[in-house]
């Protein structure tokens, strides 16, 4: 293999696939970059198994075609410092060299061969749907999944397609995030996967800055085909819990507030509150929304705020970290909180109307309250 | 401040009765003989010792010389520099039932001296060889009296410095049944040793020498407190596990050092008891130390105590043995409470002590000085994150030591802070992760089983697994005695099918699983409804949690355990964090926060310790550096 290639184009290939290299390894192969080298393009590959990252680099001279299995740990930081000029890459027997100038590296290489034979995509069904606006449903979705390694559904976020909405959920059973948005998806009929979040992962990093995404809903996979890059990941195996049940039909007690300053009020109080619980109360009177923490060791904070509410007092609990994550995975500058009672899911939805039908809101979120024993 | 009153009249009539009102030895009467408890006084030499060394303090002595030879099987030597004895009252002083202690049966009620029988140098002298020499304070010259199987066979003059010098040689030697008990040499040089131990510590301002043939056994020079003494007895590695404890009620009060679980024996070796001075063998006063240790160590493992009771002269009746290694109390419940209590509180961190506000956090003080500073840094993890709640070891109270608080290792929000983290004015204290200056952490997590971290003077090593089971089981306890706990709700309510044997274990506990935040409901049949479980609980696993819960239960309840005990053991253990669990910064900064909210953060429910101090020290020495 010999050629040669512009140090920004390489710089940004070898960003694109880099993120996957794991370091610590039991298999020493997947700690390197698969380069092949083909009449005028070069690939580069890299796996960890579970997620996949593929790009390939057109603007190449190919002097002589060949593979190499390079280590990314002292390639990929060396590329990245050398100027922006042409690169020689050439493998040498066992070893691969680069060049710029009189700056030069020489790496060992393993056997190519020794390479995970790495997913194609598959002939499935596939659509198409802008960068950003998958990135955002994956943003406003995935801080919601569950850690909890007993339960792998948990872990991934639920797709749900049929041939005009395309909706993600997540949830680690005490709060639940659900996402949709309309999009021709070009399915037959409703289909459900869980998507890896590792996976997921690696689209919101790539995929903000290209304009359109192919997504191919393979039977054991799912591709991203963001231009020159594409994305594989493994489904998830799994049931997925039916969240539609545990979505609150009748919580009509809405409140209308300001996201910035109910984030700013909890972020003050929540200074006071038990380490264990997080938990901050938020007590309803009126147009008044009283926040309050405190703490085992005898701390006590409280703030106020003004809200648009006009149901009957009540008081409910959160943990703020949930309540933190909500408020920055919102849009607009408001947001409806609608609760039932302080022991049952309230409903979290951007917006400015309390009449509003907040379950059909395209960005939702349920939170469980923490309930004080009385 | 009734005691303080009671023990500074007690050692001013010790003292009085050494030196200026020092009354002649006289014969008690008949009647007073017969009140006192009669028996065996000598059994060995380890009893001559005490007896002996009893006499010199009664005798106001500063220095103690004890010289052995053979374990004091072939002659034991006891030489003070006290009061001294009248040449004309020595023939007296050897008598039975001849004393200058206590003049009548009406002193028996009241005793401030170790001695009040007239009996011991009598007993000693009734199976031995035994020479008395001593000069009295205002005597010019001394006198000397030889004795064998207790017929004076020599006296002449002496020239002996005042002090006293008692030799005893040959003991049992017309007595051959009693011989035949005395065991090894070792063993009975053993026993020596722990008397003059208890006694040394009883009497820090004291200086006792014990020789052994040619060889020093114990050496300690005087000094000013019982902390110093307990350095001097123990070693530097030991004194950095020990802590302080007092505590009183009336007419009782009770003071001296425990280790903390991160130092513990086998046996009891290491523990002392003394009522007003007096070493004796208490099965009430062990009893009460074992009971303050119970859920703290493992079965078999004992703590050092050194318990140091005073009690007025008339609430303990010593007169109960015949060498009086056992005392009886008016009200022993009340001893027993007060002791258990006592070393619980010190055991204990948490504000709630506080007859002792806490000093306001002085910040950015110190971290560089107090390095190199071996004494203060022993004062170790203790005087580390935890200390800031506490009044520490006495040690680590000195004027010239800083403080905890000039370390800056707790934060407002009692938030656990290694030593180096930068302490942001603006910062969160519950979200944020410490980081060193030069921006790493400064939690580690080693293997996703152990955290690391540096405190002043140490490296500490805890066990994520056994830590987090202490907060559990300490948390689900203050839940059960009633504290308002939140309960998370779940999204998914968890229906679990139980047998019928889970079914009436969780009809029985569903209080107490209320309490500790479980919400449940009966749903019909063997079901059993989910609500709500305690926030953050790792391994919720669908409810299989509660299921193991239950099992732990029913067995617990089988075997007549206490149940409660059983739900906090099983639930601390299911719901802990396992070893291998990956955790992040801010959750390893919370399981810290936490550890030193317990009350003895220092082992799991089971005895297993959660964290350990390697001390800068011990690093230097095995580096070789000192
Ligand atoms: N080391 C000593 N220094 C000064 N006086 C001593 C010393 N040892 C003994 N005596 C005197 O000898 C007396 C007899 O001592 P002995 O130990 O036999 O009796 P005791 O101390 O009065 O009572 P007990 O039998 O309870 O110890 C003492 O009362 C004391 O006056
Ligand atoms: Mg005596």
């Amino acid at each position: 293999m010999k050629i040669q290639v512009q140090q920004t184009d390489l710089a940004r290939a070898l960003g694109a696939v880099a993120n996957v290299v794991s370091s610590k390894t039991t298999l020493p192969i997947l700690s390197t970059i698969l380069f092949e080298a083909d009449k005028d393009s070069l690939t580069l590959s890299a796996t960890d198994l579970d997620v996949s990252v593929v790009t390939r680099l057109s603007e190449v001279q190919v002097e002589k075609k060949g593979k190499a299995a390079v280590p990314a740990a002292k390639f990929v930081p060396f590329v990245r410092t050398l100027p922006s000029d042409p690169v020689k890459i050439q493998l040498s027997g066992e070893h691969v060299s680069v060049r710029s100038g009189k700056a030069r590296m020489e790496e060992p290489c393993m056997a190519p061969e020794d390479f995970p034979a790495l997913p194609k995509v598959e002939d499935a069904e596939a659509f198409e749907m802008p960068g950003p606006v998958i990135v955002e449903m994956i943003r406003n979705s995935i801080y919601a999944i569950s850690r909890d390694e007993t339960r792998p559904a948990l872990q991934g976020v639920l797709w749900e397609l049929t041939p005009k909405r395309f909706t993600m959920v997540a949830t680690d059973g005490h709060r639940l995030a659900r996402v949709h948005r309309e999009v021709k998806t070009g399915v037959k009929e409703t289909r459900k996967l869980i998507a890896s979040s590792a996976g997921l992962q690696q689209v919101m990093r790539l995929a903000e800055a290209v304009d359109t995404v192919k997504i191919y809903l393979g039977e054991h996979q799912l591709s991203f085909e963001m231009g020159d890059t594409t994305v594989h990941t493994r489904l998830v195996e799994g049931v997925f819990p039916n969240y539609e049940q545990v979505i609150p039909k009748g919580n009509e007690r809405r409140v209308v507030c300001d996201r910035e300053t109910l984030a700013g009020r909890i972020r003050r109080v929540k200074i006071s509150a038990d380490r264990v619980t997080n938990q901050v109360r938020f007590g309803l009177d009126g147009t008044q929304l009283t926040l309050a923490a405190s703490g085992t060791e005898g701390s006590r904070a409280e703030d106020e705020l003004e809200v648009e509410y006009g149901g009957e007092p009540i008081l409910i609990g959160f943990n703020h970290n949930y309540v933190e994550d909500v408020l920055k995975h919102m849009r607009g500058e408001n947001l409806v909180i609608a609760l039932d009672r302080p022991d049952s899911a309230a409903i979290f939805v951007p917006g400015e109307d309390a009449k509003s039908d907040v379950l059909a809101s395209e960005d939702l979120c349920l939170l469980m309250p923490l309930r004080l024993n009385d | 401040m009734v005691c303080d009153l009671m023990s500074f009249i007690w050692t001013v009539s010790r003292m009085n009765l050494a030196r200026t009102q020092r009354r002649p030895i006289r014969l008690l009467d008949p009647e007073c003989v017969e009140r006192i408890a009669a028996g065996e006084v000598v059994e060995r030499p380890a009893s001559v010792v005490k007896e002996l060394v009893e006499n010199s303090l009664d005798a106001g002595a500063t220095r103690i010389l004890v010289r052995l030879k053979r374990s004091g099987l072939e002659e034991l030597v006891v030489e003070d520099d006290g009061a001294g004895i009248p040449g004309r009252e020595l023939p007296l002083a050897v008598e039975r039932h001849a004393t200058s202690k206590i003049a009548g049966s009406g002193d028996l009620m009241a005793i401030y001296s170790y001695g009040f029988r007239g009996e011991a140098l009598a007993a000693i002298a009734s199976v031995s060889r035994m020479t008395v020499r001593s000069r009295s304070a205002n005597e010019d010259i001394g006198a000397r009296i030889d004795i064998a199987g207790g017929r004076i066979e020599k006296r002449e003059p002496d020239g002996r410095h005042r002090g006293t010098t008692i030799v005893v040689r040959d003991l049992f030697f017309n007595t051959p049944a009693r011989k035949a008990f005395l065991r090894s040499e070792q063993s009975e040089r053993r026993a020596v040793a722990q008397v003059i131990t208890s006694m040394a510590l009883a009497h820090p301002a004291v200086a006792f020498t014990l020789r052994n043939d040619d060889s020093v056994v114990i050496d300690l020079s005087a000094a000013d407190d019982l902390e110093t003494r307990a350095h001097a007895v123990f070693g530097a590695a030991v004194a950095t596990h020990l802590r302080r404890f007092e505590g009183e009620t009336e007419g009782l009060r009770v003071e001296g050092l425990v280790s903390l679980p991160t130092y513990t024996r086998g046996n009891r070796t290491g523990q002392h008891f003394l009522v007003n001075r007096r070493v004796i063998h208490d099965k009430g006063m062990s009893g009460a130390v074992y009971a303050a240790f119970r859920d703290v160590l493992p079965a078999g493992r004992f703590a050092l105590a050194l318990v140091f009771l005073e009690v007025g002269p008339a609430r303990v009746d010593v007169n109960v043995h015949p060498t009086k290694a056992e005392v009886r109390f008016r009200d022993e419940g009340m001893v027993h409470e007060l002791i258990r209590h006592s070393i619980r509180d010190a055991l204990t961190l948490g504000r709630e002590r506080g007859e002792v506000a806490p000093a306001p956090p002085r910040r950015g003080a110190s971290s560089s000085e107090g390095q190199g500073e071996p004494h203060v840094t022993e004062a170790d993890l203790l005087s580390g994150p935890t200390e800031g709640y506490d009044r520490g070891p006495a040690w680590s109270r000195r004027k010239e030591s800083p403080t905890l608080f000039d370390d800056g290792q707790v934060a407002e929000g009692g938030t656990f802070r290694p030593q180096g983290a930068p302490v942001d004015p603006g910062m969160d204290p519950g979200m944020a992760i410490p980081t060193a200056a030069a921006g790493l952490p400064l939690f580690w997590q080693l293997h996703n089983t152990f955290i690391l971290t540096q405190i002043r003077g140490a490296l500490v090593i805890v066990d994520q697994h056994n830590s987090h089971e202490r907060i559990l089981y300490n948390e689900g306890q203050k839940a059960l005695a009633g504290q308002a706990v939140a309960s998370q709700q779940l999204l998914f309510p968890a229906t679990l099918e139980l047998n019928a044997a889970e079914l009436a274990t969780y009809e029985v506990h569903q209080g107490d699983l209320e309490k500790m935040a479980f919400r449940t409901e009966p749903f019909g049949g063997n079901t059993v409804l989910v609500r709500g479980i305690p926030p953050e609980l790792r391994n919720w696993n669908d409810g299989a949690l509660l299921r193991d819960i239950l099992a732990d239960l029913g067995d617990a309840g089988r075997s007549g355990s206490d149940p409660r005990e059983a739900i906090l053991a099983s639930y601390a253990c299911h719901g802990a964090i396992r070893a291998g669990e990956k955790l992040t910064l801010p959750e390893m900064q919370s399981l810290m926060d936490r550890l030193f909210a317990t009350e003895v953060p220092y082992s799991c429910p089971h005895g297993r310790p959660t964290l350990i101090r390697l001390g800068l020290s011990e690093l230097e020495r095995r580096f070789g550096r000192r």
